[in-house]
């Protein structure tokens, strides 16, 4: 088996190395980045309008350029989260927590040179991880059950602990109505509708993009006219930036460990089927956040290390989330969904066979993903010094700007209007909210890790309760509910040590 | 964040950023925008025509808009543009369809079943079908199937019957009230099985994996949705909910069918002494709600000229042969019906819905209760 895949591993790399095949990926990657960088369109808009392009293809130039699509699109998405605190795509939202505020103290190169090589280095790791599962692939995507997906999203929950800074209290109770926001909708066990107020806009719950878009882009932007900031970073001139690519770079090698562990948990959160990037950035974010040394920024206020483990974790979820994908059949995000399509039209049928008869296309989506991954981070340092000069563009031109792509995002992200006001109305409040340094992470976490908590915690409680599984029997999700426990109990043990010799 | 070196000063927003705003608006507007499908459009020479796609990008009803996109656009010799307004499951999308003036330059797809089975569960408004919409045709019905996981103690439809007065079979629903919870629903009742439904899972894929993983004994879905599943042998079919054969798949080879005079139900029903007749027609009406499927449709009040026009277009772009090829290689059963054919069907289905509403109305009940 083991050879099986070897063999096959290098043959999907010479497809892809193969004249004119190395054509497909590469100008997959570049149209990705373009339309990566215009918030709210993300690579599934393209991979949706692709589709009947590529009907009349081969299926090697097809897995070619869909493998480019994903890839290209997701680093592209945190440069506008870093730089206008606009994420491109939903999982760049947890980016921008950190990545906007080295921005804003003229830092943007250092993060985005520090998302460019995570970005790398994640999927990388990924990648090479997943090679090496192949063989066990449906076992281990079996592993996972609701049992493990509730206690993940309540272990990604104490993330709030870690990022409400000194205002304990504060940020609990902005965790709590990020969880009241979450429970809007459809009752996750009884599908009754809760908190829509009659209105069809809320029966699906309170849009991530647009709030998140509120929250931190609105806000800030309104910050900026508020306090007459004279540009994002407060310097007017390229020379007055400090950081450098280089300096991000290095600080993802120092940062090495965290790095591989958010990859880790990107790549896990990738093979479960169905959770998506959003919840590996943000899983990885608070793991970042818990494990967060004394003496940097605060995490929120502009730690490097907030930059690393979502970009690390998202690249890295990229390659795992397609083995259920092509070993079920089972798309974990819409661009996977797309890719399904894409594939299936091509004769090309999720399942046993694809992994055991096309195993070298697989491998050729793989690389594909891999090549365009690195070729989003080069290319993507290459132009980081025209970009962050818009961190140095006066107030007065960016402003307008940033109120359009934002608007324009919210818009985008599902075509309707109300979504804009939604946005405004969470900028308003986010305003109002940093005016009197109340935290706003929490309520994204909350919103983001809610919804996968409640569902979860409901079909493990009737299948518990009707014998079906065994809680305490589970190794991952005790191995998880640990974990939460730590994560709880770390700060608190910190805060008794830090505050114990003042007492004395 | 205090006040910078400029504090105090106005704050002035110059010309030259209100242009670049709009030009970068314009810029995403027309990424996103379905102006940026066709490169070939050029203003004044064709109509345009907006396609409405009540669900996100990239599922089912956006695939197969897509798929028909090109041949429906050379028949009527205009471009279309498809326009993705999701959702509250389809209403959104289809309320702005029924909204649209009926000129001919706005239609759409609509997930007939999905509206009617949301109209049972009663917690929303659903645009009716029938005064609401011009019906231009069918594209594809929707068959539903009775599964269980490979490794499930219900090997068949004899092991599923042999439950009966027994513990409850367990059913993964994705929703209470959702088109899996209403077939079982009825089939349960037609059976005389009790069944314990698990709602919340998040998409009709992770059922599958509930059932491989032996977490449920029984998933209902649309048979073409499962066929891979079915091929991997991650699934078993148990009973085809639909009043004949679905398909000529070798998968449903000795798998009952529910309805009909000679299908399970009415024998269930004389096994159990109960009303033959009554069982056959709740059989038949489970069948007809699904079997509408997606239909094509334009706001009600369309010219008769323009309606006759884009029904006709609608037939040829579905007969086309390359189109069936892509949909049958991506597994979409298209079943082409022209317009009155899908509004007679249309009727059928409110019919039908209307006939199941009390025992599913009953069912959601009991299934809410704490």
């Amino acid at each position: 088996m083991l050879q099986h895949v070897t063999e096959a591993a290098v043959e999907g790399l010479l497809l892809v190395l193969a004249w004119p095949n190395i054509l497909y990926p590469i100008v997959g990657t570049l149209i990705a980045m373009g339309f990566a960088f215009m918030p709210g369109v993300g690579g599934s808009t393209l991979m949706a309008l692709a589709i009947p392009l590529t009907f009349r293809w081969e299926p090697l130039p097809t897995v070619l350029f869909f493998g480019a699509l994903m890839g290209g699109a997701t680093f592209m998405g945190s440069v506008t989260a870093i730089l206008f605190n606009v994420p491109g795509t939903t999982p760049n939202a947890a980016t921008m927590l950190d990545g906007h505020p080295m921005a804003r103290q003229g830092r943007a190169r250092t993060a985005i040179g520090a998302a460019a090589a995570s970005s790398a280095i994640g999927s990388s790791f990924g990648i090479l991880v997943l090679i090496g599962m192949i063989p066990l692939l449906r076992q281990t995507i079996l592993l996972f059950g609701p049992p493990e997906f509730m206690m993940l999203a309540l272990w990604g929950l104490t993330t709030i602990a870690a990022v409400t800074g000194d205002s304990i209290v504060r940020g609990l109770i902005v965790g709590g109505l990020g969880l009241m926001m979450a429970m809007v909708g459809a009752d996750a066990r009884t599908a009754e509708l809760r908190y829509t107020f009659g209105s069809p806009y809320l029966v699906d719950g309170l849009p991530l993009i647009p709030v998140a878009l509120g929250l931190f882009a609105l806000t800030e932007t309104l910050d900026l006219m508020v306090t007459n900031r004279p540009t994002i970073s407060g310097r007017t001139r390229l020379e007055e930036l400090g950081g450098t690519v280089r300096e991000g770079i290095v600080e993802s090698m120092r940062n090495i460990w965290l790095l591989l562990r958010s990859s880790c948990i990107g790549t896990v959160i990738g093979i479960i089927p169905g959770t998506g990037g959003t919840v590996a950035s943000f899983v990885a974010y608070g793991s970042a956040a818990r494990s967060t040394r004394r003496g940097g920024p605060e995490f929120g206020q502009g730690n490097v290390r907030g930059v690393i483990a979502p970009e690390s974790a998202n690249d890295a979820k990229d390659g795992a989330s397609l083995l259920p994908t092509l070993a079920f059949g089972i798309p974990g995000s819409t661009g996977t969904a797309l890719l399904l399509v894409a594939l299936t039209v091509h004769g090309l049928t999720p399942g046993r066979y694809i992994m055991t008869h096309n195993l070298n296309l697989v491998f050729a989506l793989i690389w594909a993903l891999f090549l365009s991954n690195w070729l989003t981070s080069m290319l993507g340092v290459a132009v980081v010094n025209p970009l962050t000069r818009l961190t140095v563009v006066r107030t007065q031109v960016l402003v307008p700007v940033i109120l359009t792509l934002a608007s324009a995002g919210a818009w985008a992200f599902r075509g309707r209007v109300t979504d804009v006001f939604v946005a405004f109305a969470f900028g308003f409040l986010g305003y109002l909210m940093k005016k009197h340094d109340w935290p706003r992470i929490p309520a994204i976490v909350a919103l983001v890790l809610g919804p996968m908590f409640e569902a979860n915690f409901h079909i493990t409680l009737r299948l518990h309760r009707i014998g079906r599984v065994s809680f305490w029997h589970r190794p991952i999700a005790m191995t998880l509910l640990v974990l939460t426990v730590l994560s709880l109990l770390l700060p608190l043990l910190r805060y008794r040590a830090t505050s114990s010799p003042e007492e004395a | 964040m205090g006040k910078g070196k400029d504090s105090g000063r106005a704050f002035k927003v110059t010309w030259a950023a209100v242009v670049f705003a709009v030009s970068a608006a314009g810029l995403l507007l027309a990424a996103r925008g379905p102006w940026a499908q066709r490169s070939r459009s050029s203003p004044g020479q064709r109509d345009r025509i907006r396609w409405i796609v009540p669900a996100a990008t990239g599922g089912g009803f956006d695939t197969l808009s897509r798929l028909i996109e090109p041949y429906y656009e050379d028949a009527l010799g205009a471009y279309l543009r498809i326009d993705n307004i999701a959702g509250a499951g389809t209403i959104i999308g289809s309320e702005a369809l029924k909204r649209a003036e009926p000129d001919g330059r706005t239609i759409g797809i609509l997930n007939a079943p999905g509206l009617l089975v949301t109209g049972l569960a009663g917690q929303m408004r659903t645009p009716d079908l029938q005064e609401s919409y011009s019906i231009l045709g069918r594209l594809m019905g929707s068959q539903q199937v009775l599964l269980a996981g490979a490794d499930s103690t219900v090997r068949n439809v004899d092991d599923l019957l042999a439950h009966a007065g027994q513990a409850p079979l367990v059913c993964g629903v994705t929703e209470i009230g959702a088109s899996n919870f209403v077939s079982m629903v009825v089939a349960a009742h037609l059976l005389d099985i009790e069944v314990e439904f698990i709602s919340g899972y998040s998409s009709s894929p992770q059922l599958v994996l509930a059932a491989v993983r032996g977490e449920v004994d029984l998933v209902c879905g649309t048979f073409a949705s499962r066929l891979d599943a079915i091929e991997e042998g991650d699934l078993r079919p148990i009973l085809q909910l639909t009043t004949e054969r679905i398909a000529s798949h070798p998968s449903l080879d000795g798998v009952p069918v529910l309805g009909g005079p000679e299908g399970l139900a009415a024998r269930r029903a004389a096994e159990l002494g109960r009303d033959v007749s009554a069982a056959v027609e709740l059989a038949e009406a489970l069948d007809q709600v699904f079997r509408v499927g997606r239909i094509v449709a334009a706001p009600k009040g369309l010219e008769a000229e323009t309606y006759d026009r884009m029904e006709e277009g609608l037939h040829r772009a579905a007969s086309h042969e390359e189109f069936r090829q892509s949909a049958a290689r991506i597994r979409f059963p298209v079943e082409a019906v022209r317009g009155p054919e899908a509004r007679k069907q249309l009727q059928d289905a409110v019919t039908g819905a209307r006939r199941i509403a009390p025992l599913v109305s009953e069912a959601i009940e009991k299934a809410r209760a704490p």
